[in-house]
């Protein structure tokens, strides 16, 4: 095994929990399992681009995720049968708390940003980076990302604040 | 922290448990989607006779030990496939060249570790048989050489298909994306000896 094989399965194994969770916030269950698949795909063919540093490592595959998503959203994905066995694992498991509906309505307002933002809200709260983690998965200046992530949350503190409908009984 | 932060934290959508079986199938899949390379694919390519095709779906004999293509050693994938005849082939996929974002799409598809899986070579190899070939004799008479006849050579097709429903597929995918625009690539295969060289040579015309 060649060194970037080795510090990639290390990374990939070290990671795969969170990338998987990752798919799984952004993708209906059962596309998560092949997004991952495509994601480690995809990484073992750019092995040899890994950083050295775990950390990087950590935000160079979370970038691969990030596209890797986005493709999905832009078409179907591809079902993979190297995924079957996860695939089938995820769907019939149960899901970590919250329900399901919890915080539907924060999230529709993450929704209603602009994409640019809304990836910043999303990496910061959903899967914890730092802004400056947040710069090198989204390859932008950690400026650009300090002002869209001041701007989302101005946004979303006045979208969360307007009244709301009741619910009806 | 503020109150929208604590919303913001909750939001997240619900994920899967993780279990010990979540975690083997996990380290399965690191496993499974890593590139299956042949041992020898990165040794040094010094025999001769191997050709390196430039364009699609093409074919070839070759009886060397090694591949001859400058890039085989950043060969992106190599894949294996039964003749009709039981014989086997191999080949191998890489030079891709293009804008950066087409050439990224292609080589990441190329690479998927069963990527003949997602292939319909039996729909391809079917339109072949279907087609019709015209043989100049060298008398200038010309003759069916379709299924059946002596200048047919079913390994030969069902190679050519193979390599039809390889660009058709890394196509049709690049357009999904969005993404094709001058895309080409470069294929080399190591084939038993697929129609005899006075075969080879004679001119067959073909509207598949």
């Amino acid at each position: 095994m060649s060194d970037s094989a080795a510090r990639l399965e290390v990374a990939l194994r070290a990671n795969s929990d969170d990338l998987l969770a990752f798919c799984e916030r952004r993708l209906a269950r059962d596309d998560a399992s092949d997004a991952l698949a495509e994601i480690m795909t995809v990484a073992w063919r750019r092995a040899q681009h890994l950083p050295a540093v775990p950390l990087e490592a950590r935000m160079w595959l979370f970038g691969i995720a990030r596209n890797v998503v986005a493709n999905a959203h832009r078409s179907q994905v591809r079902r993979s049968r190297l995924a079957d066995r996860l695939r089938a694992l995820a769907v019939s498991a149960p899901a970590n708390a919250p329900a399901a509906d919890a915080g539907a309505d924060v999230r529709d307002a993450i929704s209603a940003l602009p994409p640019d933002l809304a990836e910043v809200v999303r990496l910061r709260h959903w899967e914890g980076f730092s802004l400056a983690e947040i710069a090198t998965i989204v390859d932008a200046p950690a400026s650009t990302v300090r002002s869209r992530y001041a701007a989302a949350r101005e946004k979303l503190a006045a979208a969360l604040a307007e009244p709301r409908e009741p619910v009806k009984s | 922290m503020t109150e929208l932060d604590h919303a913001l934290d909750a939001s997240a959508p619900a994920t899967s448990h993780r279990t010990a079986e979540r975690d083997s199938a996990l380290k399965e899949l690191i496993s499974s989607t890593r590139p299956r390379r042949r041992a020898g694919l990165r040794g040094a390519a010094i025999a001769t006779g191997a050709a390196a095709l430039l364009g699609l779906g093409g074919v070839t004999a070759a009886a060397s030990l090694g591949w001859t293509s400058w890039w085989a050693e950043d060969a992106v994938n190599d894949i294996t496939y039964t003749l009709p005849s039981g014989a086997e082939c191999e080949g191998i996929l890489g030079n891709f060249r293009g804008n950066a974002d087409e050439v990224s799409a292609a080589e990441d598809f190329m690479a998927q570790p069963r990527l003949l899986e997602r292939l319909d070579v039996e729909a391809e190899y079917d339109r072949a048989l279907a087609a019709t070939y015209v043989a100049t004799l060298d008398d200038g008479a010309e003759v069916d050489a379709g299924p059946g006849t002596p200048y047919w050579s079913a390994d030969r097709h069902y190679a050519m298909a193979v390599g039809h429903a390889t660009s058709d597929a890394l196509y049709e995918h690049l357009r999904e994306l969005g993404v094709l625009d001058r895309l080409s690539y470069e294929t080399e295969y190591r084939c038993p000896e697929l129609v005899p060289a006075d075969l080879e040579a004679r001119e067959i015309r073909s509207d598949w």
